[in-house]
Formats: structure tokens, sequence, C-alpha cells
């Protein structure tokens, strides 16, 4: 059995063997989907499994195999948390600027004006935005 | 902020530590983090590798899973469970990309 020691210091809990570590990433910082893609970024060096302690369910638990033999395990376990923050930056810039960026693609790929369809169809006679209008 | 490791976490890490004796004897799924379609899709995978041994839990729908290697891959016990594990990761991420793709479209 390897020795784990604890870190008390860190924002998550954190434990290192020798060659695998733990941390708990709470929910309520850091969604699922983040989680998930911030350890997808890691399966080239670490074999990861996730699982959700029953008696913490806001925690996701990450435990990390390096695949390697690494002096520091602490190093990937920063390089994790930093990942994380990425991932959930991006999700958050996702949902705050998807549906322009949605529309812009939708726009670039369309026939019509996408906004104000009398605006492509309409010409000088019809005048149909009532630019000639005395006012 | 100081936080304390839960039981599970220190379990599980004990657990993955010991890659190399090619046993895992607990570790527990749950459904919305590996649904039951990534651990058969992984299940399946490894079958020439390892045996899989799945337990229900109380709990509802979540599972305890065991994994003994073969014996004639013990030397490479690490690589097969941890490879097994990455598998089920990344069968999950691309279920849930394309679950997201499918909204999308």
């Amino acid at each position: 059995m390897e020795e784990i020691r604890e870190e008390p210091a860190q924002p998550f809990a954190l434990a290192i063997g020798t060659s695998a570590v733990a941390l708990e990433v709470n929910t309520s910082l850091y969604e699922i989907e983040a989680i998930f893609r911030a350890a997808y970024r890691f399966t080239d060096r670490c074999y990861i499994f996730l699982a959700r302690p029953p008696e913490a369910p806001k925690l996701i638990s990450v435990t990390l195999m390096a695949k390697q033999p690494i002096a520091d395990l602490r190093v990937l376990v920063g390089e994790l948390c930093n990942e994380l923050i990425d991932q959930q930056t991006r999700l958050a810039l996702a949902r705050e600027v998807g549906p322009l960026r949605e529309l812009i693609v939708a726009q670039a790929f369309s026939e019509g004006n996408l906004l104000d369809d009398q605006r492509d169809d309409g010409d000088f006679e019809s005048d149909p935005l009532g630019i000639g209008r005395t006012r | 902020m100081t936080s304390e490791m839960t039981e599970t976490s220190r379990a599980i890490l004990s657990e993955l530590a010991a890659l190399d004796s090619g046993q895992i004897d607990a570790l527990p799924i749950e459904p919305d983090l590996y649904s039951e379609e990534s651990l058969s899709a992984a299940i399946e995978a490894f079958t020439d590798y390892c045996e899989i041994l799945i337990c229900q839990t109380s709990k509802e729908r979540s599972a305890v899973i065991a994994i003994r290697v073969l014996d004639v891959h013990q030397r490479d016990s690490r690589k097969i469970i941890g490879s097994f594990l990455s598998f089920l990761l990344e069968h999950a991420v691309r279920l849930r990309l394309s679950r997201e793709s499918e909204t999308c479209r």
C-alpha cells in the first residue's frame, strides 16, 4: 500500500501517492462538462478516473495516474487546475457569444438576410426602409 | 481554505495507486458520469484482457466494478487497467459531445 499524503492548505483536498494523485473539484465552481473536457486533455499523459463521493455529492473526485514516471505529481495537478479554469471559461464564453456566433454562421451560409428579410428583396422604387420618404 | 479529502476519494486513490497488482476491488461508477452504454462498450473492448464484475449498489442506478487482469497479461496490468479507464472516459466524452451536437442540429 502506498503512502497517502494530504495537503490541507490546497483549495481542493489533495492526496499524493508515488504514482497516483487525487483531487476533488467542487461542481459549484466548475461544471461537470468542464471537468470532463479538462480530464480528456490529460489522457495522453495520464490514466484518469472520475467519481462522485456519495458523502459529498457536490464534489467530483478526479484521480490521475501518470503513464510515465513523473518526479512531482503536483505539477500535473497544477496543470489540471489551470485547464479547469480554461475549460470553464470556454463554456461561459460559448454561452455568452454562442447565439451570436450561430447567427453569423447562419447568415454566412444563407442567401437572404436573416435579420431583415426585406433588405435584400426591395429596390429603390418600393423603398422598403422608407429612405426616400420626406420627414 | 482548508478541506479534507472524502473517504471515497481516499479509497479510490488507494485502489488506483496499486494498478500494478492487476486487481481493482471496488471502483464506484456513477451513471451521470459514466453511462451504462460507456461501461458496456469498455467491458466489451477489454474482455480479452481482464475480467470485470459489476455490482449494483443500493443507491439507485449506481454501480461498483471490480477488475482483474487475466493471468497471461499480468505483466501489463497497469497499462491494461489504465487503458480501460481511459477508454471509459473517452467514450463518455464522445457521448456527451454527440448529445451536444444533436441539440445544435
